[in-house]
């Protein structure tokens, strides 16, 4: 009988480890970032609960949410930062869709459907509004009515934003490829595919330079007529973030946890500066500062011209979005959907709210 | 503690599967298979150890209920003559326990290597980013992994491993369960036998289909090591049952038309 009692114990056991095992997998997606937009006082973000929010960026009070709090359920969660024309605002979700929403009352005008799960920033320009997805396209919509005009397929998911100028988008994939494509329609100009590595961030045009890091650890400066290697530089991690480009200087941070200032011309190192912890996202500029946030849960704030930090702000959850400067304030948006209200000079904090809990 | 196991169990588990991956021609249900196969190579010497402890558990059975009926109305005497044969036999009542308990981080840490290795979303690739050796760049830009094998998509549930490892891990149970005479103990070998399977078939619904694999592909070699241990055990019964109910079930007068 004991060693049947044993087995017993061993069965149960097992149940108890699977049923754990199984929990654990079959738990949703676990929890994202959510990206900010500030303009003209208003400050636009969405949630991991499916929500968007517009907030009076002085106070953090709500002004509207989408859907209305009357509808229990949100649509897929938000990773995505909203992008502003005119009065209307568009914003990506996991559940495939491009929402335009009414900037003023949050009221939805239109939605496009993909068909994968939409994490990256939409893009505009001229009347056009480029988004990518996980299904591994990059669409062109028409700004005002949501109808597509083209659509460009690569070789896997697109998690970055794409990034248009001089007439051409240039969309970074998994697939471990960079497009060059027409912006009006959607043929492909040249791509680059020599990184050792998958792009998820978006790549950066500056002059006649693009920008991209990939998960081989380099950051690559290509030329923008052509898609030839100009220089490239290599960090001790994958390189996610996208590159954020000022005057003459690259500013790129890599899951090593530095923040490296490149020559955007050569690609020499100028500075470094290491923090506690990978850094995911671009790094903020305003007024010669820089605002990065780690994945450790830490802002800095450093002199752009020297790397020397100026000060700093920590939480207890992770920094993987951007920070957004506006009139003196900077917002740092965190795991968990809880945006902090800074002093952009002192740190000081001014607010902090969980838009998705006030309900 | 999780810096220890990570170090020690998981990551090396969740490297070598990239390893494998890239010298399989980048198809990662082969890689699973593959690594399955050589993590319970590894692990023969336990397996076998298991396999050995609960044979002779089983044969000393008969005369484990003989003391049962003998001793029934003194529990102490009962368990100390349990404990003589036990020892006689050279069996360790909890010898099966043991190296099921050892191989329980082994599953757990293959277990947490399927599950991430395949990240649908930037939160798990970030988190898959901390485990990758740095110092092997080949690793890295195997991502993201192709995760078809055979129509599946591995990091997606699939309702046909859920059927094959529910059946699979029956019949290894089957295998291996000792045969007895005692109606409750059967009673509960049986609500076991089938209650085990069931529950991972449901998990397996649930998750990425390349953990249905793994539990398909280490129940096969399971299968396969116990037969050659102890044949068919008493998969054996369950085979002759059907076999009689067949004849039972075929017209009378079949052989003189």
């Amino acid at each position: 009988m004991k060693s049947y009692n044993a087995k017993f114990a061993l069965m149960v056991l097992l149940v108890v480890v699977a049923s754990t095992l199984g929990g654990c997998a079959a738990a949703p997606a676990s929890p994202g970032w959510s990206s900010l937009l500030v303009v003209e006082g208003t400050l636009y973000t969405g949630s991991q609960a499916g929500r968007v929010y517009a907030l009076n960026a002085t106070s953090g009070l709500e002004i509207w949410q989408y859907p209305p709090a009357s509808e229990k359920t949100g649509v897929g969660s938000v990773y995505a930062a909203p992008v502003l024309l005119n009065d209307t605002l568009y914003i990506g979700s996991l559940d495939g869709y491009l929402y335009a929403l009414d900037a003023n009352t949050g009221s939805q005008r239109w939605a496009f459907a993909s068909s994968g799960h939409i994490f990256a920033d939409a893009v505009i320009a001229d009347d056009t509004l480029y988004v990518c997805s996980s299904d591994h396209k990059v669409y062109a919509l028409d700004a005002s009515t949501g109808l597509k005009r083209w659509e460009f397929a690569t070789g896997n998911w697109i998690w970055g934003r794409p990034f248009v100028a001089e007439g051409k988008v240039y969309v970074s994939s998994l697939d471990h490829r960079l497009y060059c494509l027409d912006a009006d329609t959607g043929r492909k100009q040249w791509e680059f595919e020599e990184a050792g590595g998958a792009l998820a961030g978006g790549p950066t045009v500056a002059g006649d330079l693009v920008y991209c890091g990939a998960f081989d650890s380099k950051v690559y400066a290509l030329d923008a007529s052509s898609g030839q290697v100009r220089w490239k530089f290599e960090a001790e991690h994958w390189v996610w973030a996208s590159s954020l480009v000022v005057d003459d200087t690259v500013y790129v941070g890599s899951l090593d946890k530095k923040l490296y200032a490149l020559d955007a011309a050569t690609g020499v190192k100028r500075w470094e500066f290491m923090t506690e912890g990978m850094i995911r996202a671009t790094p903020a500029y305003a007024d010669g500062l820089l605002y990065v946030g780690t994945e450790a849960g830490s802002l800095h704030v450093l002199d752009a011209a020297s790397g020397v930090q100026k000060w700093g702000f920590d939480v207890d959850k992770s920094i993987l979005s951007s920070p957004v400067v506006a009139e003196g304030i900077v917002y740092v948006s965190v795991f968990g959907d809880t945006i902090y209200a800074l002093d952009a000079e002192t740190g000081v904090q001014r607010w902090n709210v969980t838009p998705s809990k006030r309900e | 503690m999780t810096q220890i196991w990570n170090t020690v169990l998981f990551e090396p588990m969740l490297n070598g599967l990239l390893f494998l991956y890239s010298l399989l021609g980048r198809n990662f249900g082969l890689s699973i298979i593959v690594f399955t196969v050589l993590v319970r190579v590894l692990t023969l010497p336990i397996t076998l150890k298991q396999m050995r402890s609960a044979r002779a558990s089983q044969e000393i059975q008969p005369k484990l209920q003989e003391l049962e009926k003998k001793h029934k109305d003194d529990r102490q005497k009962l368990a100390d003559e349990q404990m003589k044969l036990y020892k006689e036999a050279g069996v360790n009542p909890l010898g099966c326990l043991v190296p099921t308990l050892i191989q329980l981080p082994i599953w757990i840490g293959l277990y947490q290597s399927i599950t991430q290795i395949l990240p649908d979303n930037p939160i798990r690739l970030l988190s898959l980013a901390q485990h990758i050796y740095q110092q092997f760049p080949i690793l890295s830009s195997l991502l993201p992994l192709n995760s078809s094998f055979l129509g599946l998509d591995l990091g997606r549930p699939s309702p046909i491993l859920a059927v094959l490892v529910v059946a699979t891990m029956w019949v290894q149970q089957k295998m291996m369960a000792a045969p007895t005479t005692d109606p409750q103990q059967k009673a509960m070998s049986q609500t076991m036998e089938l209650m085990m399977p069931m529950m991972f078939g449901v998990i397996v619904l649930q998750t990425a289909s390349g953990l249905g694999l793994y539990f398909v592909a280490t129940n096969v070699v399971a299968i396969v090591q116990q037969y050659f241990i102890g044949g068919w055990g008493s998969l054996a019964t369950v085979f002759s049952g059907l076999g009689a109910a067949a004849r039972k079930a075929r017209p009378k007068g079949k052989g003189n038309g």
